[in-house]
């Protein structure tokens, strides 16, 4: 009888553990795609548990913050490079400041209760930080806390950008808030069809905002009213980029478009290939994206694809370009960074030691 | 294919309840819930019948006899128990059936709560894949509102007061209670008290773990699962009252228990002495 007992035990016990492995982690998840970012000749990239420093030159490791890296610890924001230091936030609710150097650690900043899913802006004497927790926290240059904004329903995943006068946040609350960059109070707020993942792009007074709905926005930053407003074909994640008045993003589709930034007209749009997730990035000669799928698809500005490469793994986020190299992050593929020439030539590739 | 037959659709229609109910998802959850209870009530109805021929079995002469000649061979007397289960189409594991066919229900919608209140982009990704075109505007529902009273859904619940410096997991105590209610509440009125009887044996276990097996899932996973469990103990005790087959003298403690099996035959014995 005893020895049933025990038996009955052992399999509830086990089945509680089994059930817990099946249904996946105890809450939240704790992946997503590499954060990339760049200042001059390095290569910031954040993944998984370390912030690497690459040069852009050669694809060489400087140094990796931190050095031993923390199984707890997961990095994915973009590092934000503000000349004397790097501010990257983690998952873990903890936002640092890192030698650019080095790679030695300055401070850290740990009251925010959430993650850092995006970016933070930094401005001539302020760090604002884009918190999961909806929060958006404004701190000094050191890390001392200022302000919170909390006016926000939901998590905030766009960096903020700033015209110097208002600091402008996209919010996955489907709005766009204008908040004073001293107080902290809202300025005004803008209600939008669907949630904004991605920092929108501020140009001239005008920020241009796409939605997960599908809408490209154009808002007049003095009067917060919509200039126009334009369906594409399916969800949009990344935010658009300009040259010369034109417009260019992706969408979830595979569809990349041009748009008239002035009406919001579609000039043209060309398959990508595969699900756009993430922005495009300026060259001199068009404008460079990378697909769910593995593509790197360079579009001249007329909307003649130049050349595509494939790559074994996922690319999501934007493309960084700096000292004539188009370079990408790879989830799940042999290499973690490739680079290339603007003529679509691998200069490089990145494999982190093991 | 688990996503495609068992998550999608459960995404598909928390989603659709989710935004029938003005956008809350703790409501969802238990709209979702009730649904499951009302779904699976045929395996349900079946369990109380089970439990009734097993009520019916233990006044049986034939069973008495069993008990009392086998009462010193244990395995013997399971072998004969067993053969009359056969007789009369009893299965002993019929009482545990629907809480096992839960089982892939409760890591369906686990999962599902769990892709739902996606809260890295990766995951977010995910979740806008398993919503349906067309029949469901994922781009203005996400990403969800994960918020129900004090609870964020896709954390382990715990209710913070100011004056304690750690959180009481108030869901998973429910889920304790109303488990253990539910199983007993549910339980036949008579119980075989023979040691040998492996069916009482088997629902004097789950009584005892069960409870506390869902009571560590929930101080463990998401509160949206732990809603889940609370809603569905809740609505089988109702399930059981309306069908007029909750049990609460089981509730009571045992001081005169009804005598029955072994303990009859002793009484018989005894009066025959007399």
């Amino acid at each position: 009888m005893k020895y049933r007992k025990s038996i009955y035990m052992a399999i509830f016990l086990i089945g509680a553990v089994l059930f817990s492995s099946c249904s996946g982690s105890g809450s939240i998840g704790n992946s997503s795609w590499p954060g990339m970012s760049v200042n001059g000749d390095t290569v910031y990239l954040s993944n998984s548990t370390v912030v690497y420093a690459i040069r852009m030159a050669d694809g060489n490791l400087t140094w990796k913050f931190p050095a031993e890296a923390k199984t707890t610890t997961h990095f994915y924001a973009p590092v934000y490079s503000s000349g004397d230091q790097l501010i990257v936030g983690d998952y873990l609710n903890t936002l640092y400041s890192i030698n650019p150097q080095t790679g030695a650690q300055n401070w850290t900043f740990t009251e925010a209760t959430g993650r850092y899913i995006g970016s933070v802006l930094v401005t001539e004497d302020q760090i604002f930080a884009p918190v999961s927790n909806s929060n958006l926290y404004a701190l000094s240059t050191s890390g001392q806390k200022q302000w919170v904004f909390e006016d926000s329903t939901q998590a905030l995943w766009a960096q903020p950008v700033s015209d110097g006068s208002l600091i402008y946040q996209a919010s996955m609350d489907h709005h766009v808030y204008a908040v004073n960059p001293r107080t902290g109070e809202q300025v005004w707020n803008l209600e939008l069809d669907g949630a904004v993942v991605y920092a929108p792009l501020l140009d001239d007074g005008t920020l241009y905002a796409t939605t997960l709905s599908g809408t490209l926005y154009a808002i007049n930053t003095k009067d917060h009213q919509i200039l126009w407003q334009s369906a594409i074909d399916s969800d949009g994640w990344g935010s658009p980029v300009m040259n010369e008045g034109t417009l260019y993003l992706g969408d979830l589709s595979g569809q990349i478009y041009a748009i008239n930034s002035v009406d919001g007209s579609q000039l043209w749009k060309v398959e990508a290939g595969g699900p756009v997730v993430g922005c495009g990035n300026l060259t001199p000669n068009g404008v460079v994206f990378v697909t769910e799928t593995g593509d790197v698809v360079f579009v001249g500005f007329d909307g003649i694809k130049k050349w595509t490469r494939s790559i074994e793994g996922k690319l999501y986020g934007r493309p960084a370009i700096g000292d004539d190299r188009i370079v990408v992050s790879i989830m799940n593929g042999e290499n973690l960074l490739v680079a290339y020439d603007f003529s679509g030539n691998e200069v490089w590739t990145f494999v982190p030691a093991k | 294919m688990w996503d495609t037959i068992i998550i999608g659709p459960f995404i598909n229609i928390l989603l659709f309840i989710y935004n029938l109910v003005g956008q809350n998802f703790g409501v969802a959850i238990i709209l979702f819930t009730i649904l499951i209870r009302l779904i699976t009530y045929p395996l349900t109805a079946q369990q109380l019948k089970g439990t009734k021929k097993m009520q019916e079995l233990q006044n049986d002469k034939r069973w008495l006899e069993i008990q009392a000649k086998y009462k010193n061979d244990r395995e013997k007397l399971s072998q004969e128990q067993m053969k009359m289960y056969k007789d009369i189409g009893y299965n002993p594991m019929s009482s545990c059936l629907p809480t096992l066919i839960q089982f892939p229900i409760i890591i369906g919608l686990y999962q599902a709560i769990i892709r739902a209140l996606a809260s890295t982009p990766l995951e977010l990704l995910g979740l806008m894949r398993f919503i349906y075109d067309g029949v469901q505007d994922a781009g203005s529902m996400i990403p969800l509102n994960s918020s129900f009273l004090w609870m964020d859904l896709g954390l382990p619940e715990r209710l913070h007061v100011p004056f304690l410096s750690f959180g009481i997991p108030v869901l998973a105590i429910v889920v304790v209670i109303t488990t253990y209610l539910q199983s007993k509440l549910s339980q036949p009125a008579t119980t075989s008290s023979n040691p040998g009887d492996q069916s009482a044996m088997m629902g004097n276990m789950m009584n005892i773990y069960m409870p506390f097996l869902m009571g560590y899932l929930a101080y463990t996973l998401a509160a949206g699962l732990s809603l889940y469990f609370v809603i569905s103990n809740v609505f089988g005790i109702l399930q059981y009252g309306l069908m007029g087959k909750l049990n609460w003298k089981n509730l009571l403690p045992k001081g005169n228990p009804k005598v029955s099996g072994s303990n009859q035959q002793k009484a018989i014995d005894t009066k025959k002495l007399r």
